[in-house]
């Protein structure tokens, strides 16, 4: 979902002032075989040499961007031969690939260059592509490689540095004319740049080395926690130099022209619209937004390559039923609008990967549409399809959104930027909970009713397989969701409640209720009985044998799951060892337990309960509760291998 | 090869027929339990020439109906792929609606179609949004497509994902061409065969009604063994009154193949000459000469391929694939007979079908019978097949994707031949896996020891090959997991034979929380594998055949030291059970200190037919009980 790509059109710069072309890349006429650092000895491949430069220049009055990417790439092993001996060049929003150059540089100095009639032009769903084979290589060799892409100006930008190839050197620069000031910003420990005015030009370079390789770990944002640069432009000299450019504000004002306008000849079908979302005229606003939000997501869906002259236009939208995001934004809008619900329109960040930084107004990042309701103080998420109010993807809450906020000065209607913390639901609201009542049947087979809850957060993913899948798909999911705590396939009979998305309380849970005969939960041996009543949980993550952490502990949402399992205890058997029941691993802060892992038992009669609970409270843990929040993961999978030894009294 | 695309050239005739609501709901009743129906599929075939050549023209029409909401989200996209050998002439798509309105398709692209092990070739998908469709309405598509060359005619496959209830595929054959047929899958006697004349033409018509939708299943083999196809070719055409074979028998077959490999290699550069020489001058025996060539070229030749229009089909030059370092399998194919040619040793180059096409040359003298091409050394009246796109492949045996395949071996511009590659033998493919336990005070600590020979060894051995010294250990720990999450690994020792054929990989072990003592008592399980646990197979629901990669036979052992001052107080009792499908072997011993379970499974199929499920099922259903069975062991 990029609303915001869509919306920024090439702006007009005076061009008056001296132009210099852009600064054509050229490498090295002879070159050699590298070093490798001793640290990135023993991986496939490293970059000895990973280069970007974002040039602004003016070509016959117009500005374009020129993207170089320039690397060379030191290969240790068949893996690295294998890894990289077909590169692929993306040519997304690209005008024109001005040059593309590979060779590879053999251990023993021999060069082989890339013959240019060997580059050939892929497009496929997911995009454009030059791709080609690098010819020769063998252990020791080096490729190197460059090209440069001629795209409209985009004033906003990033580059990631840090990826799962190590790179011994790295260096950004972005040159520009003298007169268009851009700033950047480093993220994750990236040194920051300066810029200089050399000539004409004006050039801010960033250098790094010896980046080590980032692989993904558990509980964590693997893109937001790689070491990047972001750039924007902040003052064109040859205008108002004082004015900053590309504000959040400025954003606010031109997302408001664009989605809260409606043409006149539209405003007659939106009313009527209006009329088909049945709606009690008593309806609570929060009823109201979600009869809109049914209906439209009920009938029309979105989909971010749609495009064309009249994509947008909302009478074409409406027949054709798919639509673009931006139509669908639109359509939203005009509804609540008819419907008298103030909506502000709130482009989010996203955890996983760039949030929205009130002191760096990079637009490029504020890319999830949100709809935020003043009303209610709630959200809700137009473009995704297996969320409805108050639930939109997580990551995009708990983190910055721009909030568009209307207001109305004279008779003219506009929008002004708030940059806030787009509110997650209470951590309570979020669970994942099972209710269990197990007893023994015959052929030391269990008898199960088992009860799976999902609310929160939690629920649009357990929920959206049993609605958009066909019903042998459904027949697969519930399986595999059942066998997890029963370790059976044999379900007997099953019931789902508040299956449906669109549901009255949202905040109430998805059940999956299901008979279950297990077989695999008893172990007999000589006269006793092993219940495996640890696997009712199902299995859990664990972190038992990690390597060293190198990111913070984040996770998609703070949550709780309670788990009640009863077990009748046969006849003639009593438990003897139901101490092994007992964890307790907790952490709390100032009177709070931010995350804890927390079993305790009671028997009345020949009826066992354990309660198991645990916690997530948090969404981030400081690195320095690492130890402690794997204990706590831990300790759910250690109660997984719990088992309950019955003997005969 | 160009496998793709002749599979994706379903074929479909012109149709058209709007829907009344009344028919829609009849096929509700019908079809109670899908999502969406297809009301037909057609393709029409007309041959006619062009340009001193035949061509075939092929118009195909479609429509389902969409049945749910669900449905009309989930097709909402349609797709037509094409290349330079299947020209898309024009197309039209469209949604219809219950009230006879039309709604022109929108956002149109034109975009290559990748698959995953070829770099890249010229197969395109034009492809569409259905805008405008609700429940009831019919979504429309229909294309016209010029087949360049006859040779290359792809068959037409009558199962969807959703049910077709009319099917129909009409070829019109003119008095010049003879038209061969044969109708191929476990539903074939389905299809309903109609020839008709009309004006020196001859019409055939192939139809099949209410075909079920296919379900997928990732252990199939390719469609081809089970779905319904109907292959059609040109087997005679008549010339200047005389009547000449064209595609009649492999013999045809070869003449066309060996077009493509007619100039390939009539010269090798001398830097391959200087290679070649270096690698075989002193070696003993044209065994070893082929030995080190194979070996050279696999470890040294990468595979990438690209497959633009005829590049599809010729081999590039040996000296061309030495430089680059790169090829597909034909080029590897040539640089690997070039090479041995060289060194003497008779060597050719070699089209084979891999096991993903269930055809013989005989029965199918097509081009889509074979979709790889090999090298094969002569030694003596030994064949070997030589495959270089596999780096973990052994010397001297098949890659497991070609057993029982047939070969077919270019010898000269005439002369051809066609061998069997043999399928290798369980006894040569075993897993001999034993975990020593002990009890190290209450926690259960020891070491394992596998031995794999054969194809579980060579995987083994290129997995391990393409990973970085830090992923191998996670591999490892994946590959030999067992007993539960809680086992950790240490010292992983890996011993791999020079030829591949041979590996045994050791580990020491400790596993927490598995063995439970309770006062005097102690109990664990042997079961630390529960193998084929949670996979019966689907029967009798599921119609597609079971693939396995290749025979094997498999021995777990898990063998337990007895604690000093136990003894055993409850030994489970093991079972032999082996019907005419397949069985096991599961057996406890106790001795000197030590007790143990050995189980054993041998798989004896590659194929496994939906005929033999029942019985598969029935040997699962002895095994599982098994798992359950905890030994106990109490103070003396």
């Amino acid at each position: 979902m990029r609303p915001i790509l869509l919306l920024i059109s090439c702006l007009a710069f005076s061009a008056a002032i001296a132009q210099s072309k852009y600064n054509v890349f050229e490498w090295k006429p002879s070159p050699k075989i590298h070093t490798v650092d001793p640290a990135f000895k023993d991986v496939p491949a490293v970059y000895v040499a990973d280069q970007r430069i974002i040039e602004y220049a003016f070509e016959k009055n117009q500005l374009y961007l020129y993207r170089t990417l320039h690397r060379i790439v030191h290969i240790n092993t068949d893996q690295g031969i294998e890894a990289f001996n077909k590169i692929y060049l993306p040519m997304n929003e690209g005008i024109e690939m001005l040059d593309v150059k590979a060779r590879t540089i053999l251990p023993d100095g021999k060069i082989m260059e890339l013959n240019r009639s060997n580059i050939k032009d892929l497009k496929d769903e997911d995009g454009q592509y030059k791709i080609f084979a690098l010819e020769g290589l063998v252990k020791g060799s080096e490729i190197e490689y460059y090209f440069t892409i001629k795209k409209a100006p985009s004033f906003f930008g990033r580059e990631v540095l840090a990826s799962r190839i190590p790179a011994q050197q790295s260096r950004f620069e972005l040159i520009s004319p003298d007169h268009l000031l851009f700033e950047t910003k480093s993220f994750n420990q990236l040194p920051t740049g300066r810029d200089t005015v050399i000539g004409e030009k004006r050039y801010v370079v960033i250098k790094d080395e010896k980046l080590a390789e980032v692989d993904e770990e558990k509980y964590s944002m693997y893109q937001a926690n790689l070491k990047r640069v972001e750039y924007k432009l902040a003052y064109n000299k040859a205008g108002n130099s004082t004015n900053r450019l590309f504000t959040w504000d400025e954003l606010a004002k031109k997302v408001h022209t664009i989605y809260y306008t409606v043409p006149a000849k539209d405003k007659r079908k939106i009313k009527d619209l209006l009329e088909e979302v049945t709606m009690k005229p008593s309806a609570s606003t929060a009823e109201k937004i979600m009869a809109v939000e049914n209906f439209l997501k009920q009938r029309y869906f979105s989909k971010d390559d749609v495009d064309g002259q009249d994509a947008d236009d909302l009478s074409t939208a409406l027949k054709n039923k798919i639509m673009s995001e931006r139509a669908l934004l639109k359509l939203y809008l005009a509804l609540f609008d008819a419907a008298g619900i103030e909506t502000n329109l709130v482009l989010a960040g996203n955890r996983s990967s760039f949030s929205v930084d009130r002191n760096f107004e990079n637009w490029n990042s504020a890319a999830n549409a949100v709809l935020y309701f003043p009303a209610t103080r709630k959200y809700l998420a137009p473009t995704e399809v297996e969320y409805r109010y108050p639930w939109i993807p997580p990551t995009w809450a708990g983190t910055n959104g721009l909030f568009c906020v209307t207001t109305t000065i004279g008779n003219f209607t506009t929008a002004m930027a708030e940059v806030k913390p787009v509110q997650m639901e209470a951590y309570e609201n979020s669970y994942l909970n099972m209710d269990v009542s197990m007893k023994m049947d015959k052929d030391e087979s269990l008898l199960l009713d088992v009860k799976q809850l999902y609310a929160g957060y939690a629920a649009p993913n357990y929920r959206a397989p049993f609605v958009f899948m066909p019903a042998e798909e459904q027949r697969k999911v519930l399986k595999e969701m059942i066998k997890f705590g029963t370790n059976s396939e044999n379900i007997i009979s099953n019931s789902f409640e508040n299956k449906e998305l669109e549901q009255a309380d949202p905040y109430k849970p998805f059940i999956i209720n299901a008979s279950v005969r297990s077989s695999n939960l008893v172990e007999r041996a000589g006269n006793k009985l092993l219940i495996k009543i640890g696997e009712v949980i199902g299995q859990q993550a664990e972190m038992y044998d990690e390597k060293p952490r190198m990111l913070p502990i984040e996770l998609g949402f703070p949550h709780a799951l309670v788990r009640t399992i009863r077990f009748t205890i046969p006849d003639g058997y009593k438990p003897a060892n139901l101490k092994d029941l007992l964890i307790d691993h907790s952490y709390r802060e100032k009177d709070v337990t931010t995350m804890g892992f927390t079993t305790t038992y009671d028997q009345k009669g020949n009826v066992l309960t354990i309660t198991v609970n645990e916690v997530y409270r948090n969404t981030n843990y400081p690195i320095s509760q690492y130890e402690t929040f794997k204990k706590v993961i831990n300790a759910a999978a250690d109660f997984n291998k719990v088992v309950l030894i019955l003997e005969k009294i | 090869m160009r496998k793709k695309e002749m599979k994706q050239f379903f074929a479909a005739g012109l149709c058209l027929f709007t829907l009344s609501a009344g028919a829609q709901s009849s096929l509700k009743e019908k079809y109670p339990a899908e999502e969406a129906v297809y009301t037909q599929i057609s393709s029409d075939i007309h041959f006619r020439f062009e340009n001193n050549k035949w061509i075939a023209n092929k118009t195909v029409s479609e429509d389902l109906v969409f049945l749910t909401d669900n449905a009309v989200k989930m097709m909402s996209r349609g797709r037509i792929y094409h290349s330079g050998f299947n020209q898309l002439k024009k197309w039209e798509a469209y949604v219809q609606t219950q009230e006879s309105k039309k709604i022109k398709v929108i956002n149109t692209t034109l975009a290559s179609s990748r698959q995953d092990a070829i770099f890249y070739d010229d197969v395109k998908a034009t492809s569409f949004d259905y805008a405008g469709a609700v429940v009831g309405a019919t979504r429309h598509m229909e294309y016209e497509m010029v087949q360049n060359d006859i040779h290359l005619l792809s068959p037409h496959y009558f199962e969807r994902y959703f049910p077709v209830h009319e099917a129909e595929v009409r070829i019109t054959v003119p008095e010049e061409l003879k038209l061969k047929y044969v109708i191929k899958g476990l539903q074939a006697n389905k299809v309903t065969v109609t020839e008709t004349k009309k004006g020196g033409k001859t019409v055939f018509t192939f139809r099949m009604n209410e075909v079920e939708g296919e379900k997928h299943y990732p252990d199939a083999p390719d469609n081809a063994y089970y779905s319904t196809h109907l292959i059609y070719y040109i087997e005679q055409v008549k010339e200047n009154g005389e009547w000449k074979n064209f595609l009649s028998s492999p013999k045809d077959l070869y003449t066309h193949s060996y077009k493509y490999i007619r100039n390939t290699n009539q010269s090798i550069s001398d830097e391959l000459k200087r290679l070649t020489d270096s690698l075989t001058g002193n070696a003993p025996s044209p065994e070893e000469k082929t030995r080190r060539i194979y070996r050279w070229v696999q470890g040294h030749i990468k595979y990438v391929a690209f497959e633009d229009g005829l590049e599809g089909f010729i081999p590039r030059e040996a000296s061309l694939v030495y430089t680059r370092r790169f090829g597909d399998c034909k080029d590897m194919a040539s640089i690997l007979t070039a090479m041995l040619n060289h060194a003497g040793v008779p060597a050719h180059l070699t089209w084979i079908g891999t096991r993903s096409i269930p055809y013989d040359y005989a029965d199918v003298p097509l081009p889509i019978s074979d979709n790889h091409m090999i090298a094969t050394a002569r030694i003596g009246s030994r064949y070997i097949f030589l495959d270089a796109t596999d780096e973990g492949c052994i010397f001297g045996r098949p890659p497991h994707s070609i057993q029982g395949k047939q070969a077919m071996l270019s010898i000269n511009d005439t002369g051809y031949r066609i061998v069997r590659v043999p399928v290798i033998a369980k006894q040569e493919n075993r897993v001999m896996d034993t975990t020593f336990i002990r009890l190290d005070g209450k926690e259960a600590k020891g070491s394992i020891k596998v031995r794999m020979t054969g194809y579980d060894a060579s995987r083994m051995i290129s997995s391990l090959n393409y990973r970085s010294e830090k992923d191998k250990e996670d591999y490892l720990k994946g590959r030999f997991f067992r007993g539960s999450n809680k086992l950790r690994f240490s010292n992983w020792k890996v011993d791999a034979a020079d030829a591949r054929d041979e590996v045994t990989v050791t580990a020491d072990f400790v596993l927490p929380d598995y063995v439970r003592t309770l006062g005097d008592e102690i109990f664990f399980n042997l079961n630390l594998f529960k193998w084929f646990e949670h996979q019966e197979i689907d029967y009798p629901k599921r119609k597609s055949p079971i693939e396995f990669s290749y025979l094997q036979q498999a021995s777990y052992t898990v063998q337990f030291q007895l604690p000093v001052g136990y003894k055993v107080a409850h030994l489970p009792k093991g079972e032999d059970y082996k019907n005419e499908v397949w069985g096991f072997q599961m057996r406890y011993g106790s001795d000197a200190g030590k007790l143990w379970l050995t189980c054993n499974f041998d798989t004896d199929h590659l194929l496994l037919l939906p005929s033999q499920f029942e019985q598969w099922n029935k040997v699962l259903e002895h095994i599982f009980p098994h798992y359950k069975e905890t030994v106990a062991l109490s103070k003396k």
